[in-house]
């Protein structure tokens, strides 16, 4: 579970630098989708509901997201951390179907 | 009675952690964020490199179809240059003359220090270079290109690093003079953010038209005279506003920036 949580954090630390010196090149329309919480919501939709690791990498995630951007440390982490948990609110409590489960 | 006081400690010590933890980040932030940027700038380096020839591919790639009515207007605006260049090279002769009888140079004139750009913001208009305190980089101090057109300010200062806040970001507010033909016409610009700046408080009498050029004024100790801002690409008059406002065309983008000159004065 650590070593895949550090794994994932490492991961989550080259998607930021992706994200801040090489995606910002190729905007659609000056729209650059944010990889980082894009990652962090498919990773939170398969991960069983009942893990808690998506929501470490939901804090991880958004703490390197505020180093690397302007302002308050935090913000990020908050609003990714505040995502994740809904999402996993949702499909512990709404969402009956295993589907991204293993048996 | 013994259990629930110790998961509710248990929970006290689970969110007073993480809030500690945030405000040592926020106190210690220019240090936390200047280890960030040295361990990573040799990777952003290679990343912004590899993201600028990559785009430049793929633009070429598909801007193919388009080359040719693009190569016939770039045509007949390289003879509107060269018109344009036999003009400025009279002008030059008479500028290098002045200088050379001043004693001063363009480097001299403004004191300029190089610095590459790292990355940039993902949510604001705000670009890393690798120029820092170390340096002698102050908040505050206007940023360039090589063509004299003007990119932003400093905003933060690490160590190594600092952050430039671009003409374009929202914070971003500063005189102008939108150049016209023996007059000069004062304008506030601000940034909008997405690469968009508006020029406002242009007096409604004034007559501006579009490609007007826009320079930066010293008025309001922003930024030094002179720079070039950008081109007018539209604007607005109201009957109803004693003020009339427009929309700048931007002459650069942030993520095809290289080089950039920092003015030290």
């Amino acid at each position: 579970m650590i070593k895949k949580a550090l794994i994932l954090i490492i991961f989550l630390y080259f998607l930021v630098l992706l994200e801040t010196s090489f995606f910002v090149h190729f905007g659609f329309f000056k729209w650059i989708p944010n990889t980082v919480f894009l990652f962090l919501i498919i990773f939170n939709i398969l991960e069983s509901p009942k893990k808690n690791l998506g929501l470490y990498l939901a804090a991880a995630g958004g703490l390197l997201t505020d180093i690397f951007s302007v302002g308050f440390i935090g913000f990020n982490a908050l609003v990714f951390l505040t995502a994740a948990l809904l999402l996993k609110f949702i499909l512990r409590r709404y969402v009956r179907i295993p589907l991204f489960e293993k048996p | 009675m013994k259990k629930i006081s110790f998961k509710k400690n248990n929970f006290l010590v689970l969110l007073a952690v993480p809030v500690l933890v945030i405000v040592l980040l926020n106190i210690f932030q220019a240090e936390v964020r200047g280890f960030f940027y040295w361990f990573s700038s040799p990777v952003q380096q290679v990343f912004w490199q590899a993201g600028d020839k990559t785009a430049d591919f793929f633009q070429g790639v598909f801007s193919f179809a388009c080359l040719q009515s693009r190569l016939e207007e770039l045509e007949q605006k390289n003879q509107g240059l060269i018109a344009e260049i036999i003009r400025l090279e009279e002008l030059k002769k008479e500028n290098d003359s002045l200088r050379q009888a001043l004693g001063v140079g363009l480097q001299e004139e403004h004191g300029l220090m190089t610095a590459k750009v790292i990355s940039k913001d993902m949510s604001d208009d705000v670009i890393l270079i690798d120029k820092g305190l170390k340096n002698g980089v102050v908040q505050g101090m206007s940023v360039i290109t090589e063509q004299k057109l003007l990119i932003g300010k400093v905003a933060e200062v690490f160590e190594k690093y600092s952050k430039i806040m671009l003409i374009s970001h929202k914070e971003m507010s500063f005189d102008v003079k939108i150049k016209q033909e023996g007059k000069d016409i004062s304008a506030v610009a601000q940034g909008q953010g997405d690469s968009c700046v508006d020029l406002n408080l242009i007096p409604r009498e004034q007559e501006i038209f579009q490609g007007d050029i826009v320079v930066t004024s010293s008025l309001g100790g922003v930024f030094p005279e002179s720079f070039l801002v950008g081109t007018i690409k539209s604007f607005e008059r109201s009957d109803v506003d004693p003020f009339q406002s427009a929309r700048l065309e931007n002459s650069f983008s942030a993520s095809e920036l290289k080089t950039l000159f920092i003015i030290n004065d």
